[in-house]
């Protein structure tokens, strides 16, 4: 019940996880868009490689890859069964008794598909398992930063993320000891569908008690160390592009321009 | 509300939307999750600014990377076909704080969560739908889509209405005057 607290970050100090959280994200958005742009399946299974290169070269197994794409695995076998059986092109295999065919136009749209999913899949978790969530958070903060001047709340924003970054595990723990404790005092979570629903009250009402009075501290704390959001906060850590960023900067154009081009 | 307690308790339910997505009641046929309960909760007890704010936090930390959707996290969540349900949580909590806010008459609310409940199914079908169409390239029947994505979720979604009415009740018997949304 505790994945939270290990999140998918992998700690390292490859080029990738020093690079800004700033770059990895403008780099992961661009990449994800143009993927969203492309009709060629040869040309999607070169960049495939090149993620899994990234992904050596971040010092990651490439277990960590699979583990990504793991989630949406039906999906992608779905998509690819549900476009080679559904064609109407000409028929290479027809299946006896089910009334359906098996196609090989189809088969191709549905394995484009397929790989298109995984490439997606595979940039976006690149980003997840190089940075820290907190880093994430300070990169997200900063981009959107500018957007204060029509009103966004930036700071706001940023300093409600961590405290919800730090709330998660907090929480996770005192559900789990509810839960405990509520079975020591022979609660039981078993029975049929309105047993089993009324059975999570016991859990529910003390968490939520619980998790108030805690906000309410947070609060009490927060206001007599009279914190404020009217100026700009400093941090000890400050974001700054190195050379490494630049490099990312110009690169990412030439290497996406294949897609722009071809696709 | 003083800000101090919103900026508190909006990161507090987009953590509790977080953990209720965890735990998880075992009933036939599927399993169901408590998330859309604290959507509820939150939209009750929040101003329709903040709740529909700690749902946005919900989704921008689960966009970043923390694997608290129910298959994981990231930016790549996006591509899941149950990724408008997510989406509509915002919209939901913003309605029923709207419709429960100033006018404490259980009617209001439960149009309020009714309206709520009408908003995560459209938007979630219409996800599914558009995400077989665009993504999987595939389309699917609507008629389907309406039948696997909304009418076969209704019972679990009564139950948690119940649940979010029960501990609604009980949280302003123990706190008298303790309101945050009025």
């Amino acid at each position: 019940m505790m994945p939270i607290a290990i999140g998918q970050y992998i700690p390292g100090d490859s080029p990738i996880h020093l690079m800004d959280p700033r770059t990895k994200l403008i780099t992961v958005f661009a990449f994800m868009i143009s993927m969203l742009n492309f009709h060629e399946l040869p040309l999607l299974i070169i960049y495939s490689f090149f993620a899994l290169f990234i992904y050596r070269l971040a010092g990651l197994s490439l277990i960590f890859a699979w583990k990504s794409i793991r989630p949406l695995s039906i999906l992608i076998i779905f998509t690819i069964l549900i476009h080679s059986l559904g064609n109407s092109g000409s028929a290479s295999q027809h299946i006896p008794y089910l009334n359906i065919s098996f196609t090989r136009s189809g088969f191709f749209s549905g394995l484009f598909f397929g790989v298109r999913i995984i490439n997606l899949i595979m940039w976006a978790s690149l980003l997840t398992l190089t940075t820290a969530p907190m880093a994430i958070a300070d990169g997200i903060y900063r981009l959107i930063r500018p957007l204060k001047k029509i009103g966004l709340p930036a700071q706001d924003l940023a300093m409600m993320i961590s405290i919800a970054l730090r709330f998660i595990p907090i929480l996770f723990e005192e559900a789990l000891r509810i839960h405990k404790a509520q079975r020591a005092r022979g609660a039981s979570f078993s029975g049929n569908i309105i047993q089993r629903a009324r059975s999570i009250l016991p859990l529910l009402i003390p968490l939520f008690i619980a998790t108030f009075r805690r906000a309410n501290e947070l609060a009490i704390a927060m206001e007599a160390r009279c914190y404020h959001s009217e100026h700009p906060r400093t941090s000890y850590y400050t974001l700054s592009f190195a050379k490494l960023d630049i490099i990312v900067f110009i690169s990412m154009p030439a290497i996406l321009a294949p897609i722009w081009i071809l696709g | 509300m003083p800000r101090s307690r919103s900026w508190t308790l909006i990161p507090l339910f987009a953590a509790l939307t977080a953990v209720g997505g965890f735990i998880r009641i075992p009933v036939q046929p599927a399993a169901f999750t408590l998330q859309t309960l604290f959507v509820y909760l939150a939209g009750s007890m929040l101003p329709a600014r903040s709740a529909a704010m700690s749902q946005i936090l919900f989704l921008a930390i689960g966009l970043a990377g923390l694997p608290i959707f129910a298959a994981g996290g990231g930016p790549g969540y996006i591509l899941q076909p149950t990724f408008g349900y997510l989406l509509s949580f915002p919209i939901a909590a913003w309605i029923i704080a709207k419709f429960s806010g100033r006018v404490r008459y259980w009617q209001s609310w439960i149009t309020g969560v009714i309206l709520a409940l009408v908003c995560i199914f459209s938007i979630g079908v219409c996800g599914m739908y558009f995400n077989f169409a665009h993504i999987a390239g595939k389309p699917i029947l609507l008629k389907h889509a309406i039948w696997s994505g909304a009418i076969l979720f209704i019972p679990a979604e009564i139950a948690k209405i119940t649940l979010a009415a029960i501990v609604l009740k009980r949280w302003r018997l123990s706190n008298p005057g303790e309101e945050f949304n009025a």
